[in-house]
């Protein structure tokens, strides 16, 4: 079934194949035709529809359900695909070249960085949640923790030890287990930590470079404004 | 990080204010041999107006026509250059794309195309021919046993010379001078015109003809 998740893959690898197609592929004119003028104003106009997401996040404060990111992956792969067509790989300006890299590499910066910031913010609030889990039973538990001090700490008398039965030893060792895997979890959930404010720092440069983006865009239509636009047949 | 924002934007409208202001960062591709000496964008483009014919014959005058080929002496009837010029298609580029259909009914074919067919089926060559491709559409030449030749074809200059016909003896004999030029089936055939009968087949014919002679 054709999910939404699905249909942006499929996007995403027809993006990284279309723009490929420079390396086959060129036409001198179609840019500048009726056909490739309505594709590039269609491409432009859907690439503008992504700032929906950040508009709606920053100034409305939604977030969630309310404001998925699915739709704006979903105009970020489509657009730049229409405007990869409009431009039929004729890179032969430097407004257009430029452009266009900006284009593909704020698509790729978005598909990696929305791909494993999103894997890595999963991880993390499940690791979250099971250290919570643990953290509780741990607390439950609490009272044990004193019984078991002869058998943890190492600087207890061999008499003190040896008086301890075998059931309370499997509750203590028991116990030992929870406390590792809370330590564990704990490192775990703080090399995420880390992992994700890395990730949170590399969508700011995906911010950054649809800044310039978005510039060049405006630019290049200005420009082809400016030289006098001619429909070519 | 919001200074990173603001540092990005202004970097960004910096970069894209230079890049306005260097028009070569616009050129869509090199100008072609004959206006590489073109050095300013507005020579050609007007602001926001873009390119026009009017901009085109500043420099290019059609009022005096003598001095150009036959070929493209209708520019003096023509005014509208963008319809088939382009520029901007790199140096060795093609600038023009023929367009006979905006040319159709304003000009006669005769002005630039010779006449192959030396008048013989009049001056409207758009009675057979087409616009888009100078082939005839379903066009068949005349069955093999035809020989109304005349009826379409004149005899070429070269039958009509002496010397043609005197080599043709020193070739072939004496009674072949006796072929009238207008004859064109005794040598000719209708599946290609240079394909010539032979000295063998031509017997082969004569012997036929004379065979259903009553």
């Amino acid at each position: 079934m054709m999910t939404e998740k699905n249909i942006n893959a499929l996007l995403a690898v027809f993006f990284v194949l279309l723009a490929a197609g420079f390396l086959f592929h060129r036409s001198a004119t179609f840019a500048g035709s009726p056909a490739g003028h309505l594709i590039g104003i269609a491409g432009a106009v859907l690439m503008f529809m992504t700032l929906i997401y950040p508009f709606k996040k920053r100034v409305l404060g939604r977030k969630g359900r309310k404001n998925p990111l699915g739709t704006h992956i979903l105009y970020g792969l489509a657009g730049p695909s229409l405007v990869v067509i409009h431009s039929a790989h004729k890179l032969d300006s430097l407004i257009g070249l430029l452009t266009f890299l900006a284009m593909v590499i704020v698509v790729v910066s978005g598909i990696v960085g929305g791909y494993l910031f999103r894997s890595v913010n999963r991880t993390l609030k499940e690791q979250k949640k099971e250290l919570e889990t643990l953290k509780s039973a741990f607390q439950e538990r609490k009272e044990e923790i004193t019984a078991c001090e002869a058998l943890l700490l190492p600087d207890r008398e061999k008499e003190e030890t040896e008086a301890i039965d075998e059931e309370q030893r499997n509750r203590c060792a028991r116990l030992y287990e929870l406390a590792r895997s809370i330590s564990e979890l704990e490192y775990a959930t703080s090399f995420f930590d880390s992992t994700k404010s890395m990730f949170s720092k590399w969508m700011k440069v995906h911010h950054v470079l649809t800044l310039l983006l978005f510039s060049l865009v405006i630019l290049h239509i200005l420009t082809v404004l400016y030289y006098g636009l001619r429909w070519l047949p | 990080m919001k200074a990173a924002y603001v540092i990005a934007s202004t970097a960004s409208v910096a970069l894209c204010v230079w890049l306005f202001l260097y028009e070569e960062a616009a050129e869509p591709g090199d100008l072609s041999v004959f206006h590489e000496e073109v050095d300013q964008c507005n020579l050609c483009h007007r602001p926001w107006r873009g390119v026009s014919d009017d901009m085109c014959l500043q420099c290019h005058s059609f009022t005096d026509v003598s001095f150009l080929t036959p070929e493209i002496r209708f520019h003096e009837a023509e005014k509208h250059c963008l319809e088939c010029h382009i520029e901007h298609r790199g140096v060795g580029g093609d600038i023009s794309r023929m367009d006979h259909t905006l040319l159709n009914g304003r000009l006669m074919c005769t002005q630039c195309h010779t006449d192959v067919h030396s008048g013989f089926f009049g001056s409207d060559c758009r009675e057979c021919h087409g616009i888009k491709t100078w082939d005839i559409p379903g066009f068949r030449h005349p069955p093999r046993d035809e020989r109304q030749c005349s009826r379409c074809h004149a005899v070429p200059p070269s039958h009509e010379d002496e010397g043609f016909w005197r080599k043709i003896e020193m070739t072939h004999g004496r009674e072949w001078q006796e072929i009238e030029p207008k004859d064109c089936w005794r040598c000719h055939t209708t599946r290609n015109w240079r394909h010539l009968i032979m000295e063998h087949q031509l017997e082969k014919t004569s012997q036929a003809e004379s065979l259903s002679t009553p």
